[in-house]
């Protein structure tokens, strides 16, 4: 009530007190989207949910919270794994671990697991001098996976108990290291521990227990182990020879390998107050694979400062690994609405494992309301071919991945059954260093063939035929993503020529970033043209302008129409094409008779050569240019001959099998009329904005940031996929990297900075703007957090954090959702200032200022950042 | 007492230069910032001029050991520093200058009438090129030798306590070539050597040569890494990695050096860690800190309150402790009172 008054008076203050030198600034606030949440405006811009689900994760993934080495080391507290050991050859393992997700709407993914179980090893026998290992492990597991933003975190902490806020903060830790650590620290990760060892009782298996997971929440629990059998044949060599050698230190392991694995798990997910989705999920591989790897560990900096044993630094020049598997997995999705005593009663049984009570529910569901609903069931057989090759040089590590996996996947739903043929090849390269992190580049290529089964089909060997009822029944989509955490205009520039080449689209509507700061360029031009030539090793000029972080996402789609006119190409067509998409000579590749020729062979003998490079991850595109055209060409001769799905799939699963998926997807487009082929792009960006940025440097980031959810597209209307039009979209839900937030929550709109005048200092009185989820709410939660930016160097200086319940105004009584809230950030009226607070504002300077409301204070609106200037001479948005 | 005369003539000639700027277009004072851009059409408005840039300053140092068992401070040495140096370049054209960096110091000990006098030339040479505009640069003359980074923001109250592991003021010339303001690879060869704190020049043919390469970070706006490597005629090498940092007005540097001495196998290496940093400079303060580890023979820690009642004057609070490993040399404090004149 005392704030109610408050905010009354404040807003009652005579504009005479309106200082005379400053005026009133105001801001839109509500983003680029006007109606939605990030995330739902993404899924209304985008219609087709592969690409929404493309673009959210990257998003997501952009902003994962650990940036730095330093932060990675505070925020491994939270991944911890206790072993006990009952024989030399088996474990018990304890472990417990915690990922967060920062999202671009300023709330965080929390993903908290507890696995418990055994693990047994031991060489069973020698055949010759070759031992065979048998391995074994199995856990049972929980997973906790919730959403948390910092408001809510402030106002537990005004709402907690003074015990449970200590144990949640490690009795005062966390706040300091928040304010020593740069503000990428992320507390989230650290925060609230008691819940984090709460994660191995938190499965609900009981109604009750349901009924306690917070709305948007999802529980996992099951159960996963696996069996391997290895023998490394070269063993006793390669330990003879590393004697020999005096190379006791460098490990080389040849093993081979047979393996079976599964998981059984159950996941809830709580929709709304009486809505409950359970997932009951199988996957089972079984397979053989080999590995080489060669590796040693040094002791780094150990004799840098006498008082420090130094960092143990693992070295592994060659680390390669070949596996096939075949994989099953299964799905089945139910919907509980708690609201029905039938329903509750087959969830209980649903979240034990027994489906079979929440089946018939479903299917009597469909006469009268049972509050059970039969949304769909899923299998999958696959075949998995990969290969992983990594180097890991300590401070600077590679990944590179290629798997084809081709599938047979059968869908049940309420409107029948589905067939799909999938063939899907997954490429990842992942550079990683220890001072810019990680980058990443990635491409999916997959033809989903629509089909249906052969009644007189056998149920180990199916066979299909196309579906006669769909306009266009094979269809390639391909992806290319690009992930990069520190993005400088320069290889933003260079992303850019790589999407031009990709999606063969000239992307003339993306604005171009100058890769310097002009004025940067001209001041130290100023400053340094007279420096003492001696001392120039000491400054660091302009570098090209660091924009912040990027993921893009790019599409192509080649449909059937497409595919059979591209499939009777000639084979000195399809080398022209390969040969333009290499940068080749073209006319010299698309001679008819090349492959007869003294060249060829030379050219063909020198790419055998140069195998045993792929080991360390070295590959040059011109070097295999030939086996990849041979390979092409060799396909294409396949799907030329193919008649049936399966032998069409067969034939596919060969043509992706590159090392150099884009110049294969270019080539395609090259061997056909590209500008009809359906593109499409998505940008998000997310800019680094410093204090000290310069104007034009502030102007490149402004230019950079205005791309985030940009979409560019080409005329003809990108084509739905059928397994994700089907089920994917709600499968989805349960992957922590698509987990969306359906809770409604108001939206803010608009802020407003008055300044007055009380004649001992300048106050700011804010008024925000903000939509309303339920209109007739009176009162809403306001988060404020305001920093000091600017002056301050080392760490961040937070003046106030704090929630506080507001009564609402509302303008307009025709438009009861728009309401206004007014308060003073310093002063004696303002409820959030501190005496600090009204110091430092009173010394003027750059501040930083967060907002985020609730109506319940649960669902808290997305985050809304802000840079001002305040003080007594000027007041400004930065 | 010609030292104090010397400086009064210094800071005479320095201030006499500041207050006559306005008609003395083409001489540059303090930072020697330029006020065109130096595109070719404006090379003839800017150049030929001169650079003259000063620093006097007066330091009382208080030297101290701890007695750990009384802890209070025991054995006091008081002395005076007074310190003043100037740099001075002639620019004839964008590409030819002549560049000259002079010292000198004196150390007055209230115990000891004099402790150490001195004078010497830090640099003495003829640039060709301008690292700033040009990607090609050749310096020839009295020089630092391309090695390390050599970041020392505590030169003054810290000259007499510390080891020099930088190859600094020696005859030859050196060679640079950037790239786009992203790298930079630097050559040296060392003609003679001036032992530190002498006069004596020893003249040989060949008697270091030296490799850096610096490398800007974009991702990191405002990082730089250096590698380096330095041969001497002994067989003696050094290799040297840094990282320097700016961010948001604040400097941090680290640096690392070994080096190999072939001479005396009792001792395999020589090894200096370094980390400073500089806070932003705010209206009237300043803070710098420092930390270096001489393996086996030191470690050193400085911390460095600044503060500027006007922008050419710096009033200085400096406290260092030095732990010795040496045996027979023992720990000590220095508490340093300074006052800084730039000009």
């Amino acid at each position: 009530m005392n704030r109610f008054l408050l905010t009354l008076l404040a807003t009652m203050l005579p504009e005479l007190c309106l200082s005379n030198t400053l005026k009133p600034i105001s801001k839109d606030i509500q983003g680029s989207d006007k109606n939605h949440e990030q995330y739902e405006s993404v899924q209304r811009l985008i219609k087709n949910p592969t690409l929404a689900s493309g673009l959210t994760s990257g998003a997501k993934s952009i902003n994962r919270t650990v940036d730095t080495l330093m932060e990675t080391v505070f925020y491994s507290i939270m991944d911890q794994t206790f072993s006990t050991s009952f024989t030399p050859h088996s474990n018990v393992d304890t472990n417990f671990s915690r990922n967060v997700n920062e999202t671009t709407i300023g709330s965080y993914i929390v993903v908290d697991e507890f696995r418990l179980g055994p693990s047994y090893q031991k060489v069973l026998n020698k055949i010759g001098n070759i031992p065979i290992t048998l391995g074994t492990d199995g856990n049972v597991f929980v997973s906790n996976i919730y959403h948390r933003t910092n408001a809510i975190r402030a106002y537990e902490r005004e709402t907690l108990p003074f015990w449970r806020l200590a144990l949640n903060n490690w009795f005062g830790i966390l706040p300091i290291l928040s304010n020593i650590l740069p503000p990428s620290f992320n507390q989230e990760e650290l925060y609230d521990p008691l819940s984090y060892l709460s994660t191995p009782f938190l499965a609900p298996y009981t109604v009750k227990q349901a009924k306690r997971i917070p709305i948007g929440t999802i529980r996992k629990y099951g159960i996963s182990g696996g069996v391997n059998l290895s023998f490394d044949p070269f063993e006793k060599s390669i330990s003879q020879a590393k004697e020999t050698l005096n190379l006791e230190d460098l490990d080389l392991i040849l093993p081979v390998s047979v393996f079976k694995t599964g998981t059984h798990s159950i996941s809830t997910l709580r929709k709304s107050e009486h809505i409950y989705w359970l997932l009951v999920s199988e996957t089972r591989s079984n397979g053989k694979k080999v590995e080489s790897l060669l590796s040693t560990s040094l002791k780094v900096f150990s004799k840098l400062i006498p008082q420090w044993g130094g960092v143990k630094a693992p070295i592994k020049p060659i680390d390669v690994l070949f596996s096939n598997a075949k994989i099953s997995s299964f799905d089945q999705l139910y919907t509980f609405d708690f609201r029905f005593a039938s329903a509750r009663n087959a969830y209980r049984h649903a979240a034990k494992g027994n489906l079979v009570p929440a089946y018939r529910s479903a299917i009597k569901n469909q006469k009268r309301p049972m509050g059970v609903t039969f949304e769909f069931n899923k299998t999958s057989y696959a075949q998995q071919n990969g290969t992983r090759t990594e180097r890991n040089f300590f401070v600077q590590q590679t990944k590179h991945v290629n798997e084809i996996t081709s599938s047979e996947i059968e869908i049940k739903d309420n409107k029948g059954i589905t067939n799909i043929l999938e063939t899907e090849q997954i490429w990842d390269t992942l550079d990683w260093d220890v001072l810019v992190g990680v980058e990443t580049l990635k491409v999916n290529n997959r033809i989903e063939i629509m089909v249906k089964k052969n009644r007189n089909h056998s149920r180990r060997n199916p066979s299909y035929r196309f579906d006669q009822n769909s306009k266009s029944p094979m269809n390639i989509f391909s992806t290319l993503s690009i992930e990069d955490r520190f993005t400088d205009a320069q290889e933003f520039q260079k992303m850019l020529e790589l999407l031009r080449y990709y999606l063969a689209l000239p992307l003339s509507n993306v604005p171009n970033i100058p890769v310097y700061a002009a004025d940067n360029m001209i001041d130290e031009k100023l400053r340094s043209t007279l420096r003492n030539p001696m001392d120039d090793i000491k400054h660091i000029r302009p570098t090209p302008t660091h924009l912040g972080k990027t993921s893009i996402n790019a599409h192509i789609s080649f449909p059937s129409s497409y595919l059979k006119k591209m499939a009777m190409k000639k084979s000195f067509q399809i080398r022209r094409s390969m040969a333009l998409a290499y940068n080749l000579d073209a006319s010299h590749w698309s001679q008819k008779n090349l492959r007869k020729k003294w060249s060829w062979l030379l050219q063909y003998i020198g790419w055998a050569t140069l195998q045993p490079l792929k080991l360390i991850n070295a590959r040059s595109p011109n070097i295999d240019f030939i086996n990849e055209t041979k390979r092409t060409v060799d396909a294409f001769k396949e799907i030329n001959r193919a008649t049936t799905p399966l032998e069409y799939q067969e034939s596919f699963e060969k043509l992706f099998d590159s090392a150099y998926p884009i110049q294969l997807i270019r080539a395609l487009s090259l061997l056909g009329s590209y500008t009809s082929l359906p593109r499409y792009i998505s940008f998000s960006t997310s800019p680094k904005h410093k204090a000290l940025d310069s104007k034009d440097t502030r102007k490149a980031k402004g230019i950079f940031g205005s791309l985030n959810h940009k979409i560019i597209q080409s005329d003809t209307r990108f084509p739905k996929s059928f397994a994700f039009r089907k089920i994917d979209r709600k499968l989805s839900s349960f992957n922590p990297n698509n987990f969306i937030d359906d809770r409604k929550k108001p939206v803010l709109k608009k802020i407003k900075i008055t300044p007055f005048n009380n004649g001992k200092a300048t106050l700011f009185r804010i008024d925000l703007s903000l939509q309303l989820s339920d209109p007739k709410a009176k009162s809403i939660y306001l988060y404020f957090k305001l920093e000091q930016s600017g002056t301050v160097n080392f760490g961040r200086l937070v003046l106030f954090e704090k929630t506080v319940k507001f009564g609402l105004t509302k303008p307009n009584n025709r438009k009861p959702d728009f309401a206004t809230v007014s308060f003073f950030t310093n002063g004696a009226n303002s409820p959030f200032a501190t005496a600090i607070s009204d110091l430092v504002i009173g010394l003027g300077g750059d501040f930083n200022l967060h907002f985020s409301a609730s109506e319940d204070s649960q669902a808290w609106s997305s985050s809304r950042f802000l840079q001002a200037t305040l003080s007594d001479e000027l007041l400004k948005f930065n | 007492m010609i030292n104090t005369r010397t400086l009064v003539l210094f800071i005479a000639i320095s201030c006499s230069i500041s207050a006559s700027k306005k008609s003395l277009a083409r001489v540059y004072g303090g930072e020697c910032k330029l006020k065109l851009e130096p595109t070719p059409e404006n090379y003839t408005k800017i150049w030929p001029n001169i650079c003259i840039r000063g620093m006097a300053s007066v330091h009382h140092i208080e030297k101290v050991n701890l007695d750990n068992k009384k802890l209070r401070f025991v054995n006091k040495r008081s002395s005076n520093l007074y310190f003043a140096r100037v740099y001075s370049s002639i620019n004839a054209w964008h590409s030819a200058s002549y560049h000259f960096q002079g010292t000198g110091f004196s150390e007055y000990s209230s115990n000891k009438p004099i402790s150490l006098e001195n004078r010497y030339t830090d640099y003495s040479f003829l640039q060709i090129g301008n690292p700033y505009i040009s990607n090609n640069s050749l310096s020839i003359g009295k020089i630092d030798l391309p090695f390390g980074l050599n970041h020392r923001p505590l030169d003054v109250p810290q000259f007499l306590i510390k080891k020099n592991f930088w190859p600094t003021k020696l005859w030859g010339l050196r060679a640079s070539q950037s790239n786009h303001n992203l790298s930079k690879y630097e050559i040296g060869v060392a003609l003679g050597r001036e032992e530190p704190n002498t006069t004596n020049i020893q003249h040989s043919e060949i008697q270091s040569t030296s490799f850096r390469a610096s490398l800007d970070i974009p991702a990191l706006e405002g990082t730089k890494l250096l590698f380096s490597a330095l041969y001497n005629q002994n067989n003696d090498r050094s290799y040297g990695g840094a990282i320097l940092n700016f961010s948001q007005g604040a400097t941090t540097s680290l640096e690392w050096i070994r080096v190999y001495l072939a001479r005396d196998q009792n001792i395999e290496f020589e090894q200096l860690f370094r980390l400073n940093y500089i806070s932003k400079k705010s209206s009237f303060s300043q803070f710098i800190f420092q930390y270096e580890n001489s393996r086996k023979e030191y470690w050193l820690m400085t911390y460095q309150q600044l503060v500027y009642p006007i922008n050419s004057l710096a009033l200085s609070i400096s406290a260092t402790h030095k732990k010795n490993h040496i045996p027979g040399l023992r720990s000590h404090w220095n508490f340093t009172f300074g006052t800084m004149l730039n000009i």
